[in-house]
Parts: structure tokens; sequence; C-alpha cells
């Protein structure tokens, strides 16, 4: 009886400190904005309420939204006899586990910050734009990974483009933008602050260069204002004496504090004498929060009506966002970017997500080609979309005429999938080995699931076997090895998958691929 | 019925049937039909356009090849004709070489100085010689915006309005040229694009057929549309190469509609990468023509003719490839042409180091252009240089100009001895005068047209565009903006030789 009563305390002591923890976490989370409309987060029960393989199409979006990936054999028990696709514990879990991960830091960010240097070089002068996707790419979900990759997103809009293109901008604008950002959001600082930092900052001069071209552009891209044409020379009164100089003299932003405007200036319904107060007026006004809202969202869903866009930014504006891990956590985890949305992927969340799922390893100089504006391969300058480089920020969508997505096709199916050219990298015979517990349809299975996020149909599944079987017939096929006859059988698989348009895309996880 | 009335009109049949009730001769109709739309309201759809749009066959096929400078270039380089009142105003000086009857400053008011100049010599030669007119009041009136984008999307879609969803000039040639089965079925890349997307090929809310989409190509004629072997799949027969391609394209075909873009990407793949191997192995063995300019030097009278040149850089490349494709390829009939990475036009800060280089290399790149299409008897090339607005004429406190109103339109072809040109064009000639208006030392200063001078806005490049292609009502497609007047504007052009 003692004993019992002595277990039973153990027992409501232990269930007591776990519940601490929880409340903990939970604590930290509820500090988080929590849509509950059109932006409502999906819940735990209409995941688990989805079959295996539309779970594993959830969390690969979201994974790959991050750049990240979750190989097939992490998320689903392939130990077990089932024949259907049973999901593991981490993977039933995978959405709860991943936000409670981005709000937490890195204990050992040093180990992390070593592998990019061990395993990646860079041109000394353009760094700054293939750095961050090193930091992406080598940093586990955490918070450290999350300001990162916002860092990275954000740089890459009109929002807080370095402009690098531009002749009055630089690399070094890049690294300046970019570890403001990262710093600024590491101290949960405001939308707002961030805001008003950036205003002020030579990179933002250096890109928007006069002071009639500044606090239009500001108006425009910070409050989302077309047509406020009467208040941008009185703004620009306020800022007369801030200019750029010219090449010769470094661009530098020059304050002339002797020509200070003194004579008060109505702009946007406020007095103001100042650039300061200029800038004061615009990151305090009462549309920035909906304006990068509003932003935000239609880069997310660029197909989704716009109808369901303004719901979506209702909600989250109804919250209060501060910061802006509060707009992207609430548009990453919702129900309708998990669920319903359709897009196309943009590169880096095609290629970082499937090269985490088939254990691909780069070379070290992968980054640095992948961001060369004068490199042969098919970098991100072919595929219209540089690295913090164009000075209005990359397309809202992947481009997708026929000359950029040939450089996508080509970097996804010759350099991560059928192992063509392979000058950045390459999976192999780990990725393999994983596959040896199946048979001949179970591993085609295998593949397909782990860049397609599904089976393959039973059309693909004998077009496949009946390919196998012709290219196993051919001399000399007949006597290689297990592995290399595998290794084969993939280039063959993925050379199809790199074929297909829903490799490009994420499709609605309601609606299915071919419907 | 006003553009939009006509446009919401056709709405009604469902907008992803929009484009296609327009595409009578492309076999899309019974996809309308599959949709579910009566065969009441096609017919009345195909009765609608073809009452409104009044079309006639050119005689002479124009190929238009649009050089669209994004940005908003200044209009100095081609109108100086009011720089002495402009410095006299300004915040800051300018450089009093061009002022009249400086070195910078040619007999029209273009901006010379050589090497150093912004083309100005180049443009008084190609004027004189019957390749280029300027039009130097092309002014916004009408919901005058001097933000980027508003400007590009009405300018290149011709016409105004905030939908984002309405087609560029390129769709709507298409449309018109379907519809009134102008554009074989085998025709081969009609648009075609050398700088990736571009609003002027905007679809708009309905569906263009796929061999009238453009396809874009890189203007060193990469070929990246070629698949290097897969060696896995490497076999006598090349069978496993084709069952794969096989089984891919019927997956393609399956999700067609939800993944459009990727899929013509793959469908036109082949294609492209043979047409492009076609093109480069044509050109490998082309040599330029001979400058017909050319006048051999003094002391040597025998020297050979050498053959044109385009300029290495900037423009130059881009050009040529556009030029060697409207030559080898009269099927591609409108050729769009950005600066994207060209450096932008937006000159906000160190106007006069930057601006005049970039100007220059551009008129020496439409200079050879010209005497390209000369040379081989392409008397229907239509170049058109032009962007989003003009720019204020006043030196801001950074050096540079902000965004104005006024801009040119440099118009460059072939000169009448190529041959019968697009009735209705006018090349030699230089159009409109302008005045500076706005307050001394302040920077909203620009400039404006004349009392007496022609002017007509942007969205006349549209209009002449659409008549060249033998729309004699191209109001209709512009909201009631009419077609330059080619013919009947006034040359201000002063005659070196008079």
């Amino acid at each position: 009886m003692i004993i019992n009563r002595l277990l039973i305390i153990i027992i409501t002591i232990t269930l007591l400190a776990c519940k601490v923890d929880e409340l903990t976490l939970d604590s930290k989370l509820s500090s988080e904005v929590t849509p509950t409309a059109e932006a409502g987060a999906l819940s735990k029960t209409n995941y688990k309420n989805l079959t295996a393989e539309q779970q594993y199409q959830v969390a690969n979006k979201l994974a790959g939204s991050l750049f990240q990936g979750v190989p097939a054999d992490e998320f689903f028990d392939f130990d077990s006899n089932s024949k259907t696709l049973k999901v593991s514990e981490s993977g039933k879990n995978f959405l709860e586990d991943t936000r409670a991960q981005l709000i937490v830091r890195l204990d050992n960010k040093g180990r992390f910050v070593n592998a990019i240097d061990r395993r990646h070089s860079f041109d000394d002068v353009r760094r700054p734009t293939a750095e961050p996707l090193a930091a992406i790419r080598e940093f586990p979900i955490s918070r450290d990974m999350f300001e990162e990759w916002m860092a990275y997103n954000l740089a890459n809009t009109i929002l807080f483009s370095p402009a690098e293109e531009i002749e009055s901008a630089n690399y070094v604008d890049v690294q300046r933008i970019y570890d403001g950002l990262v710093k600024a959001m590491s101290k949960d600082t405001s939308i707002r602050d961030i805001i008003f930092a950036h205003m002020t900052s030579q990179a933002n001069w250096r890109r928007f260069r006069s002071p009639e071209d500044n606090t239009r552009e500001m108006i425009e891209i910070y409050l989302g204002l077309f047509d406020r044409d009467a208040d941008v020379p009185k703004a620009s009164i306020a800022c007369k004496n801030w200019y750029l100089s010219d090449g010769d003299n470094g661009y530098e932003l020059i304050k002339d504090f002797g020509e200070e405007n003194n004579e008060p200036q109505k702009v946007l319904d406020q007095w103001i004498t100042t650039c300061e107060d200029f800038y004061q007026v615009v990151a305090n006004h009462p549309l920035v929060i909906p304006r990068i809202t509003t932003y935000l969202v239609d880069r997310f869903f660029p197909t989704t009506s716009s109808a369901k866009r303004n719901e979506i930014v209702k909600d989250i504006v109804a919250q209060n966002p501060i910061r802006f891990h509060d707009v992207f956590t609430a548009i990453l985890f919702s129900e309708e970017y998990l669920l319903n949305n359709e897009k196309p992927k943009s590169f880096e969340e095609a290629f970082f997500n499937i090269a985490q799922r088939i254990s691909w390893n780069n070379t070290s100089g992968f980054l640095n080609d992948l961001t060369n504006p004068r490199s042969g391969s098919p970098t991100l300058h072919k595929m219209k979309q540089p690295a913090m480089a164009l000075k209005l920020g990359r397309f809202k969508d992947q481009p997708m005429d026929s000359l950029s997505f040939a450089y996508y096709h080509s970097a996804m199916r010759e350099r991560l999938l059928a192992r063509v050219n392979n000058n950045w990298g390459s999976w192999g015979d780990d990725f393999l080995r994983k596959g040896d517990i199946f048979e001949e349809e179970e591993y085609i299975n295998f593949l397909f699931l782990s860049v397609l996020s599904r089976q393959a149909s039973q059309v693909e599944l004998d077009t496949m076997k009946s390919v196998f079987l012709d290219t196993d017939n051919e001399d000399g096929h007949a006597n290689v090895n297990a592995l290399t006859l595998r290794r084969e059988q993939t280039r063959i698989v993925f050379d199809y998958i790199s074929q297909l348009p829903e490799l490009y895309f994420y499709p609605s996880v309601n609606n299915g691929v071919n419907q | 019925m006003r553009r939009r009335q006509f446009i919401k009109s056709l709405g009604m049949f469902g907008g992803s049937i929009l484009i296609p009730s327009m595409m009578g001769g492309q076999g899309l109709i019974s996809s309308a039909s599959a949709a579910g739309v009566s065969s009441r309201s096609l017919i009345n759809a195909r009765a609608m356009i073809q009452g409104e749009i009044d079309y006639v066959q050119p005689a002479v096929m124009p190929q238009i090849i649009n050089v669209f400078l994004y940005g908003g270039p200044s209009e100095l380089a081609g109108n100086l004709s009011n720089i002495d009142d402009i410095n006299a105003n300004s915040q800051n000086p300018y450089d009093t070489r061009l002022f009249e009857g400086g070195d910078r400053h040619t007999l029209n008011h273009f901006w010379g100085g050589g090497g150093n100049g912004a083309g100005g010599e180049i443009m008084e030669r190609m004027i004189a010689k019957g390749r280029m007119s300027v039009y130097r009041t092309i002014h916004r009136v009408d919901d005058d915006s001097k933000a980027h984008r508003p400007s590009i999307f009405s300018n290149l879609t011709g016409m105004l309005g905030e939908d984002d969803m309405r087609p560029g000039i390129a769709t709507n040639i298409a449309s018109v040229l379907s519809a009134n089965n102008v554009i074989l079925p085998e025709a081969l890349f009609p648009f075609v694009t050398f700088e990736g997307e571009s609003v002027v090929f905007n679809r708009g809310s309905g569906d263009v057929p796929l061999q009238l989409r453009p396809i874009s190509l890189n203007q060193n004629l990469r070929n990246p549309f070629q698949r290097p072997d897969n060696s896995a799949l490497n076999s006598e027969s090349d069978q496993a190469r084709e069952v794969i391609d096989a089984l891919a394209k019927t997956m393609q075909a399956n999700g067609k509609a939800r993944f459009t873009k990727a899929v013509d990407a793959f469908t036109k793949r082949n294609e492209i990468a043979g047409f492009i191997d076609n093109l480069s192995s044509k050109l490998e063995n082309n040599n330029l023509p001979l400058d017909p300019d050319f006048v051999p030097p003094a002391d040597d009278p025998g020297a050979d003719v050498p053959e044109l040149q385009y300029p290495g850089n900037g423009f130059g490349p881009r050009l040529r490839a556009a030029i060697n494709l409207a030559i080898e390829n009269p099927d591609s009939l409108f050729i769009s042409l950005g600066n994207q990475g060209l450096g932008g036009w937006d000159d906000h800060n160190s106007a006069q180091d930057d601006y005049p280089p970039r100007m220059r290399n551009l008129m020496q790149s439409l200079e050879v252009a010209a005497k390209h299409l000369e040379a081989r008897g392409k008397s229907n090339v239509v170049i058109n240089v032009f962007g989003d607005f003009g720019r204020n004429v006043n030196l801001n406190n950074s050096l540079g100009w902000d965004h104005g109103n006024c801009q040119n339109l440099f118009t460059v072809g072939a000169s009448a001895s190529a041959g019968e040109s697009i009735p209705g064009r006018e090349l030699g000639k230089i159009v409109g005068k302008t005045y500076r208006t706005g307050k001394t030392s302040e920077n909203r200063q620009y400039l404006k047209p004349t009392d007496d001078s022609y002017q007509c806005e942007p969205f006349a490049i549209a209009a002449s565009i659409y008549k060249y292609f033998g729309v004699q009502n191209p109001e209709i497609l512009t909201g009631g903006y009419s077609a330059i007047d080619e013919t009947g504007s006034p040359n201000e052009w002063i005659d070196p030789n008079a």
C-alpha cells in the first residue's frame, strides 16, 4: 500500500513536471500570433486525419518552404510489416515539433558554423550571397536557422533587397542588410523598428538614391500607396539634405546638417520637418503591418484568389503581429498554406528539399557556383532569380518562361537527380542503402516518395520495371553488382521524375496531383 | 462599346476561354464548349470580336522588336533643345559643353560628344539617312503616374487600368492575328523574348494557344534546352529513353491545367532545342553584311569595306540576336528586349556620368541593327525604343534626375533603300517641341510639349503597332488612343545640307 502510494506520488510528480515543461513551451508558443479564421493553423487533428502520403506531403511542403527536407525513412516506419505506409512517431508530431524548434536556439551553434567553413568555399567578394544558403543548409531546424531563412527571404524582396545589380550597390551592402536583419530578428526587434533602421541606412540610399526617389519608394514599398504623388515633393523637401555622393566618392550617404530643412511639410497627413521625421511617420504608419502582411501573403499564395488572400491577411493582421517571425509562422503553419495552396516552387525550395531527402552531398564549390553570375552552370542568375541582387526584389513567382525553366530543369535533372553532370555534388551509396530492405516495386515507390512525396502509379511502376528489364539485359549489366544496378535504376527513375511538372510545384494536398 | 466593356463582356464566357474564344482558327472553341459555354454565346463572342475589330491583313507583315528601357530613360540625349533654360533653373549645374553651341550639342539638339557623349552624332546620322525617327513628346496626361509599376504595366499593355491581368500588347496581336487566321499553324515561334517574362506578353485572364505563347531565348543563343544523355538509359535501340519520355509526356498532359507553364516549357523544349541549333549553325556560316556607309580614308582609298560590327557589350549582343532572329525566322513577329542586367535607366544619381555611355551603346547598337536590316532588305522590321516615362530635368542633389513625364520614342528601321516598307510608316523625322516647366531650384522641373507641338500618349505606340499588323481601329484595343500620326506630324528636323 505504501509502495502504491509512493508510486502514485512519483507518477503524479512526473506528470506534473511534464505539464510544467509543456506549459513553458506553450507559453512561449502562445506569445506567437494564432490566427483562427482563414489563416488558422492546421490542427493536429486535421493533420492526423490525412492519409500517410498526405501527411508526408504536408511535412515536406513545410520543410521545403524552409529549404529543408524530411527523408522518407525518417517519416515513415518502413520496418513495420504493414503493407500500407505507416507514419513514424516523429512523422506524426512533425508539425508541432517543427513549430517548437523554430523558437529554440541552437546551444552548439559554433559546431555548425565550423561545418559551413569545412564544407563550403566561397569567393571572397561574392561570399555574402552564398553564405546565407550555407547557413540555412547546415543549421538544423531552429530559431537560428529560421532567422537566416527569414532574412534571406526578406532580402530577396522589394522590402529589403540590397540591389547588388545596380552600380551604386555592392556585396558589402548585401552583407550589411542581411546581417542587420538576422541580428535584429535575434533580438526580437519589431517589424517597424527594422523598417526604420533600414530606411535610414546607407544601403537603402544606395538603392533609392535621391530625396524624391527615396521618399517615393518608401511610401510605395512600406505603405503600398502608389497614388501619393502630391506627398513626394514635400517629403523630398524634408529629406533635401540627404544625398548620395557619386561613384568617385564611393556612393556614400551624406547628411548635410547645415542644410537641414526647417520648414514644416505635411506628408501623409502629418507634419514633418526632417528626414528622420518622415521615416518615423512611415515606420509608425497604420498601413505598415497590413502592407507587409499583404506582401508576404501574396508571395506565398501567388495562385490563390485575391479575395481569399485578403481574408488571410485580415486574419493575420487581426492578431496584431509585431515581429516578422509572427507573420512568417502564421503563413507557413496555416491550413490554407499547407493543404490548399498551390504554387511553383522556388529553386531553393525544390532543390534543397530534395537534396536533404536523398542524402545529396555538395562539393565545396556548389553554392559559390550557384550564385556566380559568370558561371556556365544553371545558376540563380540564369533562372532569373539571383540572390539579393535585383533592385525591385525577385519576382513573386519562380519564373517559368522557357529559358529560365530550361535552366531550372537542367539543375534539377543533371546536378541533383540523374547525376549527368556533377560539379555540384551527388547522392551516393548511403541513400541507396536505405533501399536495401525493399524489393523492386517497393524500391521504386521509395524513390517516388523520396522525391515527389507520393508512390508511383501502376503505369509508372510497370514502365519503370520494363525499362529496368531492358537496361538490365544490356551487355555488361547482367554482371554488375546489386548496388551498381540500384544506382542505375535510381538514375532512371529520377530522370523520369525530373520531367514531371509536379516536381516544380506544390500541388494542393487536398486535390492530389493529377486532378 | 468601350474596350473595357468589350473585354468584360467576353469575360462572361468564363476567364479560361476569354482568349480562346477569340482564337477562331485554333480549334479551341471545342474546349470552350467542353467548359459548358453555350454555342450561342461562343458564336456571339466571335461575332462581337469580328464586328468590333476592323481588320485588314497588311500588304507588308511587320516584325516588331520592342526595346523597353526599364526605369524610365531621360529624354535629354534625344532632346537638348531646352538645355540652356534647364541649366539656368537647375539645383545643380550641367556640363557647359551641353549648352547650345557647345561641342556636345548637335545641330538637331542631340546629346553628342563622340566617344564621350550620349550618341547624338549617331542620332543625327540615322535621321539623315532615314533610318530613325524621334518623337520627343510622348507625353502622359491621363492618369499621370510617376511610379514604375503602373507605368510599365500601362505602356506594355497599351492601356490604362489597375487590373494586373490585362493582356499585353503582344498577346493582343496574337489574339487578333489568330482570330483572322493570319498565323499559320506551322509558324515557328511568332513571339520571342530575350528578357524572360515581360508584361508585354501578359496573358490576361484568358488562355493563349501554345503556339502563340512566347519562348525565351538567350542573347548568345545558348542552348540549355538540350538534354545531355543519361548513361543509365543508354541502349542500342534508344528504347528506354523513348519509353521514359513518352510516359513523362503523358503525365505532363494530365497535369496541364494546373502546371501550365512547366508543361509548356517541356512541350516546346525539343522544338526550341532544334530551332536554336539550326539558327546557330546558319549564323555561324553567315558573316554580317558590309558597312554601307563606309567611306575609305583619304590616305587609303582602296581600303576594304569592313563588316558591320555590333558593340560587344550592353545592347549589342541582344540586338544582334534579335535582328538575326527576325531575318532568319520571318515567323517571329514580335521580339521583346528589355534592359534587365544591362543597367536600369532609373538615373536618380550621378546621371551625367552613368547615362551617356549607356545611351551611346544603345545608339551604336541601333545604328548597326538598321544597317543590318537594310543590307538584308528587311524593310518590314520595326524597332521601337521607349520606357516607363521621361525624367525631371532638374539635376537633384545626388546629381541625378527623378521621375518625370515627357519621354522620347526612338523608332528605327531600314531606310527606304531596303524596299517597300509598312504603309503609313515614316522615318527620318524629329517630331515634337518642348519647354521646361517647374519652379527654379525646385526638383520637380520637367519638359512638356509646347502648345503648338504634336504630342501623344504612350499608348499611341501600342496603337501604332496594332495598326501595322492590320487593325484599322486600334482605339478598340487601347481604350480610345489612336496611333501616332507618322506622316502628318510636323517634321522639326534641320537638314545639315540645307
